[in-house]
């Protein structure tokens, strides 16, 4: 790979060819500050952050996306840029609405590394409300510096745009309507490029919510204002699992309406109900081999075989059920599974006609020694249990 | 009132779970179900509705529905382990799993006929599946939604804990009758010689009597199920839980108490959900960088620029195709061609394009689920399920009498496995329908595989040829 030589601050740097003034920069230890480059992304350039200045140019240029070329000489400190810098964080707070105080924010990081935290500024026109609409996203376009990190992030997906001209320019979505009406995905690309915290995972903003609530502030943040009228904060985090401090985590299905979590706590109370009393079904009634909800894996019961055979008619002729149904029927017949012995025996009826008989003589031995016959052996069952 | 109803949200709807365990169970609970649906189902439905019988689980549904068919259950668990793949890789996961349970819960009500607990669990864990947040689980249809999210916020999540709680309550629970106590049902269960040489050992060595060993076994069963009971629903106890459940599990596989794969699921479960988060990601982390290479590979599928229009339409029909020429062609079942239709139908709609709602990366939805259909028909040609499911069949007709119906059965069996097969059985049975010639041909062909069979001579010798 070709490289090419150039001075930054003094000193002499190699870097590939085609890299950038930033890259020479870094490649030469110098800190250039810089809000809408992202690495990776496709330079743009509009926040002026990085300019620096470079030998033989009448004004300063941008770094990030100025192509460095051998032998140029670059300076990226001096009062002159330094005041440059200072004037383009003030512009960028104004716009961000002020300091927001939100963790990881890096327009307040830059305001607060350029001293301008306390400078005046103008409140920005006012813009859409939060946007709740995605599952994933939670967009709140008032922050927005305009670094066009988002609509690089999203690409060709091109469900992020800008809005308006001048001083009415908003990020927006394609169709002009909400994110999700536009295709967004959810794939949290913008989400994870975004400085100024206008566009946030969900379960962030839920976390919020909630830490809000916890501390119990009367005023919600200015960065949640919006979203704090577009849903009641949520109660404290409960610590039960992960303990305190677990990372935020977005509401699943049903946790989001009111109406979702009325369905969800009828359908736990119904599954917990059921599960908790179908078992006994088998301690009150009277059949004590029906096993089938009751969860007694493995029971005395299970380990023993009834022995089953069948009779029809007044002389009582032996029938084999295994001439009439698969094995494991008969399986089931010895384990004493009374419906499944009446069913074989309704069908043995249907299959004579009027006037049928059919007799079974069941007999279960029992682990304590006493053999049952859960059916009596002397009934006609065609009449009994027709 | 108010704290009972704080406290009853903080449990249900404050339950945070760890995204990649919830994305691993999905993944593992409903890929072991797909391989379990077709190799350990599907060569039990030629016992459904024979000769016309059935004894549903519910007295009420046997005046609603029809005696099912062996075509048909063949057809659903086929189908259902198809749905159970496509929730597994996250493709049109909440319907595929909506499905799913119809079809599972369905057959398993429908019918004793299979009528193991584990069928019931499984059924209810598939229900409360539906609500767990499978639109923030890594997947097909998710892609790589939200990449620095680290916990899911889920009251199934919740619920599946407490549906095996309940569970393990019970069975010990109703283990407090002195036939368990007293070991005579361990006694009883215990199926394995080297498990029974064991204990013997054990108490050999103590000077003891053998009757202690079992006792003393079911009382420990009977406790730890106490204790699980309780760890499934207080994290701190599940450290201890997880290390001693596989453990007990594992001794259920090795007493082989023949419930298929239930032990398996269990193991996967105390690491999915039973181990605390940081041992959990500990262990993970070399199976990730084991998984990675497909990780990226599904990454950079998942950022692939998506089809449209003609070419998307064309992906799906040639990915039904594809499907339904692999069941038609290497399934041989009862209704296969009904079987390969409904498998290439689901298949193509999923991937085709609506006007409405873009169906997200139609193209890997077809890919994948050609291989999910590839990979149930290597699965079914691959183990003896196709030949269990023939021999069943055949044997269950064998003995009602219906030869020429066995004969067909045994001849595709034998046809679909390489190992000892059904032979001697199609001999005798060739034998019975006067087909001398064929008898001769499978005699020889079981003596080919089973040379040193007195059976298998002596079947010879009575068709006429010297061993």
């Amino acid at each position: 790979m070709q490289s090419i030589e150039l001075n930054v601050d003094g000193r002499s740097v190699r870097v590939r060819r085609g890299a950038t003034l930033l890259d020479a920069a870094r490649a030469a230890g110098a800190d250039v500050p810089h809000l809408c480059h992202v690495p990776g992304l496709p330079s743009r350039a509009v926040c002026r952050m990085c300019l620096v200045e470079v030998e033989g140019s009448a004004r300063p240029v941008a770094a990030c996306h100025v192509a460095a070329q051998g032998g140029m000489a670059v300076r990226t400190d001096g009062d002159g840029l330094a005041a440059i810098r200072r004037a383009v964080v003030e512009m960028a707070l104004a716009e961000h609405g002020g300091p927001c105080g939100r963790d990881g924010c890096e327009v307040d990081a830059l305001a607060r590394d350029y001293g301008v935290m306390d400078a005046p500024w103008t409140p920005p026109p006012a813009r859409p409300g939060f946007d709740r609409s995605s599952d994933y996203i939670a967009v709140l376009p008032a922050p927005c510096v305009h670094c066009d990190r988002c609509i690089r992030a999203c690409g060709d997906r091109d469900v992020i745009r800008r809005t308006g001209w001048g001083t009415g320019v908003s990020m927006g979505f394609r169709g002009e309507g909400a994110l999700d009406d536009a295709g967004c995905t959810g794939c949290g690309d913008c989400v994870a490029v975004c400085p100024a915290g206008v566009l946030r995972s969900l379960s962030d903003v839920v976390r919020d919510e909630r830490r809000l609530a916890a501390a119990s502030v009367a005023a919600p943040a200015p960065a949640l204002s919006a979203s704090s009228a577009a849903a009641p904060p949520l109660p404290v985090a409960a610590d039960d699992d992960e303990g305190p401090g677990a990372p935020a985590a977005p509401a699943g299905a049903g946790d989001a309406g009111s109406g979702r979590k009325r369905f969800a706590n009828v359908f736990i109370a119904a599954v917990v109900a059921m599960q908790v009393l179908l078992p006994l079904r088998y301690y009150v009634s009277d059949d004590e081999f029906d096993e089938r909800f009751s969860w007694r894996m493995f029971s005395p019961i299970r380990m023993i075989d009834c022995s089953v055979s069948w009779a029809t008619g007044p002389e009582r002729t032996p029938v084999d059920a295994r001439d009439h149904v698969h094995d494991v029927w008969i399986s089931l017949m010895k384990r004493a599974r009374v419906d499944v012995v009446e069913g074989f025996a309704r069908f043995l009826c249907q299959r004579q006609g009027g006037n049928a008989q059919v007799y079974v003589d069941l007999t279960c031995p029992h682990p304590d020694g006493q053999a049952r016959r859960p059916i009596p052996a002397d009934l006609n069952l065609c009449e009994v249990r027709p | 009132m108010n704290m009972l109803a704080e406290r009853w949200d903080r449990f249900w709807h404050q339950n945070d779970v760890l995204r990649v365990r919830l994305t691993t169970f999905r993944v593992v609970f409903f890929g072991l179900l797909a391989f379990d649906m077709w190799m350990l189902m599907v060569p039990r439905a030629p016992r459904y509705g024979v000769n016309g019988f059935n004894v549903s689980h519910l007295p009420f549904l046997d005046g609603l529905l029809p005696v099912p068919t062996q075509a048909l259950v063949t057809l659903l668990y086929l189908v259902g382990g198809f749905l159970a793949l496509r929730v597994a890789l996250g493709i049109a996961t909440r319907r595929s799993l909506q499905a799913l349970t119809f079809i599972y819960g369905g057959v398993y009500f429908w019918s004793q006929a299979d009528s193991y607990q584990h069928h019931y669990l499984i059924s209810l864990v598939l229900l409360i599946c539906w609500f767990l947040p499978h639109e923030f689980l890594h997947g097909v249809d998710e892609g790589h939604a939200m990449p620095t999210l680290t916990h899911v916020r889920s009251w199934a999540a919740r619920l599946i804990y407490v549906e095996i709680s309940v569970v393990y309550f019970y069975t010990a629970l109703t283990k407090t009758t002195k036939f368990w106590m007293n070991g005579w049902a361990v006694d009883k269960i215990i199926q394995t010689d080297s498990m029974r040489g064991f204990l013997s050992f054990c108490t050999g060595s103590l000077g003891l009597e053998e009757s202690v060993a079992y006792a003393f076994t079911a009382h420990t069963i009977m406790l730890w199920q106490y204790f699980v009971a309780f760890a499934f629903l207080v994290p701190r106890l599940r450290p201890l839980a997880c290390l001693s459940g596989p453990i007990f599990h594992g001794l259920v596989e090795v007493i082989d108490l023949k419930i298929g794969w239930f032990s398996w699921y269990m193991i996967g479960l105390y690491y999915i959900l039973l181990f605390p988060d940081r041992w959990f990601l500990a262990i993970g982390r070399p199976i990730g960088r084991l998984l990675a290479p497909f990780a990226r590979l599904f990454e950079w599928l998942v950022r692939a620029r998506p089809i449209e229009g003609g070419a998307a339409i064309m992906a799906a029909v040639a990915a039904g195709l594809v499907s339904a020429a692999l069941v038609e062609a290497f399934v041989p079942v009862a209704g296969a061609s009904v079987t390969a239709g409904v498998l290439g139908a689901l298949v193509a709609f999923a991937a085709w394009p609506r006007a409405d709602k873009p169906v997200p990366r139609p193209l890997l939805r077809a890919g994948l689920q050609v291989a999910g259909v590839a990979a149930m028909v290597v699965s079914l040609r691959g183990s003896d399920a196709l030949f269990d499911y023939h021999r069943f069949w055949g044997g269950d007709l064998s003995r009602r009498g219906d030869l020429h119906g066995a004969v067909a059965h045994y001849e595709i069996a034998n046809a679909v496995t390489s190992g000892p097969a059904r032979h001697f059985q199609l001999a005798e049975l060739y034998e019975q329908l006067g087909r001398t010639d064929d008898a001769r041909r499978a005699w020889l062909e079981g003596l080919a595989r089973e040379p040193d069979s007195e059976r298998g001579r002596r079947g010879l010798a009575r068709v006429g040829v010297a061993p």
